[in-house]
């Protein structure tokens, strides 16, 4: 279990545009921390550098200034599960089901037996159900996330990062996508940080919201849920939710009319 | 299989065989089916087809698999070094961008009027498509895939056999398939060109010489079989070996 600190993190990059080169700066100044076996969600609008953030979290990318740290080590350096939001694509089609949670497995050197078994044990710790013998493109949309997400458990990554995962999923998955996850989360106590840009879901799922602004991304509030766990759907009916659900989307609003009027 | 797929052949031959019947075509131009399918059983009795099947088949084989394995071999560095690619950008478009047909003369004068250049011809067309599907397969391997790759720390030689190599593999067996086709086609037309003993585009040429009509159009029918069973062979390979391909 993992602790992430971001310190005055800043980032950007140049873009070709029509008159040549323009700077496009993605963050700015961006300091926020998640506890141990905290779950975070990360909302604000679309394109203000979330996944750009959270590629830096898990080391694909490195900041300009300031400083990430991962259990007060470098990013990457922390066993950490990259949840995209193209399953299809992070999924490799032409491996079953099984051998596709056993990836990290077998990357680390694991015949193929004893990682199957131990996806099977995974699987079954978890609770989970998945088609093992199948291709993932013979699997529904939703199944498929949960195979992307069973493999970074296999990988027994301490810090999950979920860039919009459920977003292009329909919304009967995605809801039930929800609840697996923070079943499993309360299962294995690893800290998450889950990127969404769905209000609702940003709320249900997290201990904290962290508001971004428009790009450049700063902190612009972090709102503490309190609503109590394990959640269900009824929490959408409790008068706190709709509260904090209010408090959120005024403060996103305001956001962005700030960022208007530069 | 669907049933109505057989429609269309058969209409065909109804209709070549009513627009022969009722003469509206010299035989010269286009023969009855029944004079083509006896002149083929002639061919086929006496065996002469066949070994014009095996000579064209094998001149094929040896092409295809040189240009195909030198394709997969050269396109796989050139599709992960970029500065290799780069560097051979223009050389590949421009030789590719050649009709192979106008390299005849060049492999006449290097490997003479035999065997030899007419493998090397087909070879040289299939090394091509297949370098050029390999390079692209490389390179159009899925960005997230290779993040996922390297979260999960793969050693670089992990990173491509089991992420690029598996990655590439539907583009690299389209390449093939294209290269399977053309070859054929280059072969025949060497065969008919640069003269040889036995192979199909030799028969189809001497037919056309000495106006054996029938002759011509078995022979051709021969050929377009052959095409046509060679590609459905392939594809039924491609559907087992890349099943994954475009879904």
């Amino acid at each position: 279990m993992v602790t992430v600190a971001i310190d005055n993190a800043s980032k950007s990059y140049t873009r070709k545009g029509n008159h040549g080169h323009d700077k496009v700066q993605v963050l700015e100044n961006l300091s926020f921390s998640v506890g141990n076996g905290e779950f975070v969600t990360l909302f604000g609008a679309n394109g203000c550098g979330k996944t750009t953030l959270l590629k830096i979290i898990a080391g694909f990318d490195s900041v300009d200034n300031g400083r990430v740290r991962v259990d007060s080590l470098a990013p990457g350096e922390v066993k950490t599960g990259f949840i995209f939001q193209n399953y299809a694509d992070s999924l490799l089609p032409w491996k079953r089901v099984v051998d596709n949670i056993a990836l990290p497995l077998s990357l680390k050197g694991f015949e193929q037996k004893a990682a199957r078994e131990k996806v099977e044990q995974l699987l079954g710790e978890l609770n989970l159900e998945l088609p093992l013998s199948a291709f993932p493109y013979q699997l529904s949309a939703g199944q498929q996330q949960m195979v992307a997400i069973a493999r970074a458990l296999a990988y027994e990554s301490e810090l999950l990062l979920l860039d919009e995962p459920f977003s292009s999923l329909d919304f009967q998955t995605r809801v039930s996508l929800q609840q697996e996850i923070l079943r499993i989360w309360q299962n294995r106590g690893m800290t998450v940080l889950f990127v969404s840009h769905d209000i609702e879901e940003a709320l249900f799922l997290a201990d904290r919201l962290i508001l971004l602004t428009n790009r450049p991304a700063k902190v612009k509030e972090i709102i503490r849920i309190e609503l109590p766990r394990p959640r269900s759907q009824e929490v959408f009916e409790s008068s706190e939710f709709s509260r904090l659900k209010v408090r959120t989307t005024k403060s996103f609003f305001e956001s962005i009319s700030e960022c208007e009027k530069k | 299989m669907r049933k109505e797929v057989i429609l269309g052949p058969i209409a065909a031959c109804i209709l070549w065989y009513v627009a022969t019947e009722l003469g509206l075509l010299d035989p010269l131009f286009l023969p009855s089916p029944i004079d083509t399918v006896k002149s083929l059983c002639s061919l086929a009795a006496t065996g002469v087809i066949v070994t014009d099947i095996i000579g064209t088949l094998a001149r094929l084989a040896i092409g295809f698999s040189i240009g195909g394995c030198v394709g997969i071999v050269l396109g796989l560095p050139t599709g992960y070094f970029n500065k290799l690619y780069s560097s051979l950008e223009i050389l590949i478009d421009f030789f590719r961008s050649v009709p192979v047909a106008s390299l005849f003369p060049l492999f006449l004068v290097f490997f003479g009027i035999g065997n030899p250049s007419k493998v090397a011809t087909a070879a040289w067309a299939s090394f091509f498509i297949v370098l050029v599907n390999t390079t692209y397969g490389v390179r159009n391997c899925k960005e997230t895939r290779l993040l996922v790759a390297k979260g999960m720390k793969a050693s670089k030689t992990q990173v491509f056999t089991k992420f690029i190599l598996p990655d590439s593999l539907p583009q690299i067996v389209a390449g093939l398939r294209t290269a399977l086709s053309i070859a054929l086609i280059v072969v025949v037309v060497t065969e008919m060109f640069m003269r040889t003993k036995a192979g199909l585009g030799k028969r189809i040429y001497d037919a056309s010489l000495t106006y054996e009509t029938a002759e011509l159009y078995a022979s051709i029918l021969v050929t377009g079989l052959l095409g046509y069973g060679l590609n459905k062979l392939f594809v039924l390979f491609e559907s087992r070996v890349v099943h994954w391909s475009g879904k």
